[in-house]
């Protein structure tokens, strides 16, 4: 591992993973100075579902749940936002926990934001425009399907809104949470959390504690996506992987987005395809192209994806092969249950031109647009 | 949107598992004072606090809690199960009732639920590492191997322990912790 000369990273958020970690927020919580949340569930309250198992976990506590919202959102728009926001106020409200995954915690954001900034969100969006701490903010992952969740950044009304401060303060993985979770949900969360994790890795701002972060990613992906998108109430495999989307989500943060990211979000808003489906085919079909190129991966990248064992047993030439092995190997684990090509999904080939423009046209850095176009038709070709 | 759809919740007790606790942090508390007079490791340990050394070890942030001291001659004593009013220069707090259920059931030991940082310690963390070796030793004497072998983080060898001496101690004990002295 080289040096680097100069690098930035910003290791939030706190993490707490595991047994009983929801009965921890209470007094996480008081750190702040905060002990009257708004609670934002992804279902209605009740005994089986989330509402009502956070309620149980902050019994014996000095926490006061200011409301508890827990109607369906069906996307983050400024009405939601806004009547969140007035719920907030009228129950005076000091902290936001967001139960969840997706637009629900993208309107956690939002709320936050409004509450705090007192300014509607929507005229914040950009980079760098919050420029102060917002209210204490808990994330308790079901599956992290956006990608978004744990990363410093949010959408309202289709724009984006970047910040440091939008990062969670707390990630509290529990497995009654993640075990809730249907099988789509965690293949979304995997693949984008893979993809977000191997971009990072790759990127030219790459830094050891992006490799630290990639690398714990990855490998509780390789060990445990398969069988946590086979059956999500595996507890180890499902926080595994909601540890997986976090840790992913903070690499993601610290670099910038790449590629398969843009490549993935302009199909989406083309095709209606799930972006986390096609990042992960085309974060294949990116290392593929890579080791095609004779460029290779990043020694780093590869301990991550073949594993310490494999990694250490090849020779320096073969370990971009190993590490392009072990990445075919989740999807053949995944068997059916992953599409195999963006042509299965029925994307039609002459929409590939128009995808490359508008990932092109919404990075806010040049991509090589022929190395896009060779890395979308390899992805629908399933190559 | 309607508010009042919305209202404040204030969450319940844990009654059932505080009780629980409560029994547990009892009979511990008094074991510890016997065990001061029964056992040498834990004699010195006491004898190597400061004179007026008292521990407070409970449940954040409604209890219960238990309240143990050195008295002027270097023995542990039970000063009862309310902290208030007490000077008290450590004070162990476990974060909350299910991590101290996690505890005295054993399905953590002591040192593993500080490891994961389910302690909050208020004082001197050299002394909290000696009530956390008293508190092992306490377990066992006061539970069949099988079980304390899970809430401490080593069980002792035959050479420090023997069966003879740990069965007379646990008997001892357990006299001294029910009668109270």
């Amino acid at each position: 591992m080289q040096s680097p000369k100069y690098y930035e990273f910003l290791g939030r958020p706190k993490m707490i993973s595991g047994k009983r970690a929801l009965e921890q927020i209470p007094l996480e919580l008081e750190g702040y100075g905060a002990g009257r949340p708004l609670i934002l569930a992804q279902s209605k309250a009740g005994s089986g579902g989330p509402a009502g198992t956070i309620i149980r976990a902050l019994y014996d506590s000095n926490l006061v749940i200011g409301a508890l919202y827990d109607g369906a959102i069906a996307g983050s728009t400024s009405g939601i936002v806004s009547e969140l926001a007035g719920l907030y106020m009228a129950r005076k409200c000091d902290s936001i926990i967001a139960i969840g995954g997706g637009a629900l915690v993208d309107v956690a954001k939002c709320v936050n934001i409004e509450v705090t900034v007192k300014k509607p969100p929507l005229q914040l969006a950009g980079e760098g425009r919050i420029t102060r701490e917002l209210k204490p903010m808990v994330l308790v992952p079901v599956a992290l399907v956006s990608g978004n969740e744990a990363a410093n950044r949010t959408f309202i009304d289709g724009m984006a809104v970047i910040s440091d401060f939008l990062s969670p303060d707390i990630v509290a993985i529990d497995h009654r949470m993640t075990k809730i979770a249907e099988s789509d949900a965690m293949l979304f969360a995997g693949m984008i959390a893979l993809a977000h994790a191997v971009e990072a890795s790759i990127s030219a701002t790459a830094n050891p504690m992006i490799d630290a972060y990639a690398y714990a990613s990855i490998r509780l992906l390789c060990g445990h996506l398969p069988a946590a998108v086979k059956k999500p109430s595996n507890k180890k495999s499902s926080v595994a992987v909601a540890n997986a989307a976090s840790f992913a989500a903070t690499a993601f943060s610290n670099a910038p987005a790449g590629m398969t990211h843009y490549l993935a979000e302009a199909l989406a808003d083309g095709t209606g395809i799930n972006p986390g489906i096609s990042m992960g085919l085309l974060v294949r079909s990116l290392l593929k192209a890579r080791m095609a190129d004779k460029k290779g991966v990043r020694e780093e990248l590869c301990l991550a994806l073949a594993g310490p064992e494999l990694f250490s047993s090849r020779q320096e030439s073969a370990r971009t092969q190993a590490a392009v092995d072990a990445l075919e190997g989740i999807f053949n684990e995944l068997g059916g249950l992953m599409p195999g090509s963006l042509k299965e999904l029925g994307v039609a080939q002459d929409r590939l031109k128009e995808t490359v423009r508008a990932a092109v046209k919404a990075s806010p850095s040049k991509l090589p647009e022929k190395e896009c176009m060779d890395i979308l038709s390899r992805a629908w070709e399933g190559k | 949107m309607n508010y009042d759809s919305y209202p404040e919740i204030k969450p319940g007790r844990k009654t059932i598992k505080r009780i629980y606790i409560a029994v547990m942090l009892f009979i511990v508390g008094r074991a510890i004072q016997a065990a001061g007079r029964m056992d040498k490791t834990v004699r010195k340990e006491f004898q190597n606090l400061k004179d007026d050394f008292v521990f407070a070890l409970g449940v954040h942030p409604h209890g219960p809690w238990m309240v143990v001291g050195r008295d002027t001659k270097g023995r542990a004593r039970y000063l009862g199960w309310n902290p208030e009013g007490k000077k008290i220069p450590l004070k162990m707090s476990i974060k909350n009732v299910e991590s101290a259920i996690l505890v005295f059931t054993f399905q953590e030991s002591t040192s593993v639920a500080f490891a994961r940082n389910r302690f909050v310690v208020d004082g001197d963390l050299i002394d909290a590492l000696a009530v956390v070796r008293v508190l092992d030793l306490v377990e066992v004497y006061l539970l069949p191997k099988l079980i304390a072998a899970l809430a401490v983080k080593r069980y002792p060898k035959w050479s420090e322990l023997s069966p003879v001496r740990k069965h007379i101690g646990r008997v001892a004990i357990y006299t001294r912790a029910l009668l109270g002295f």
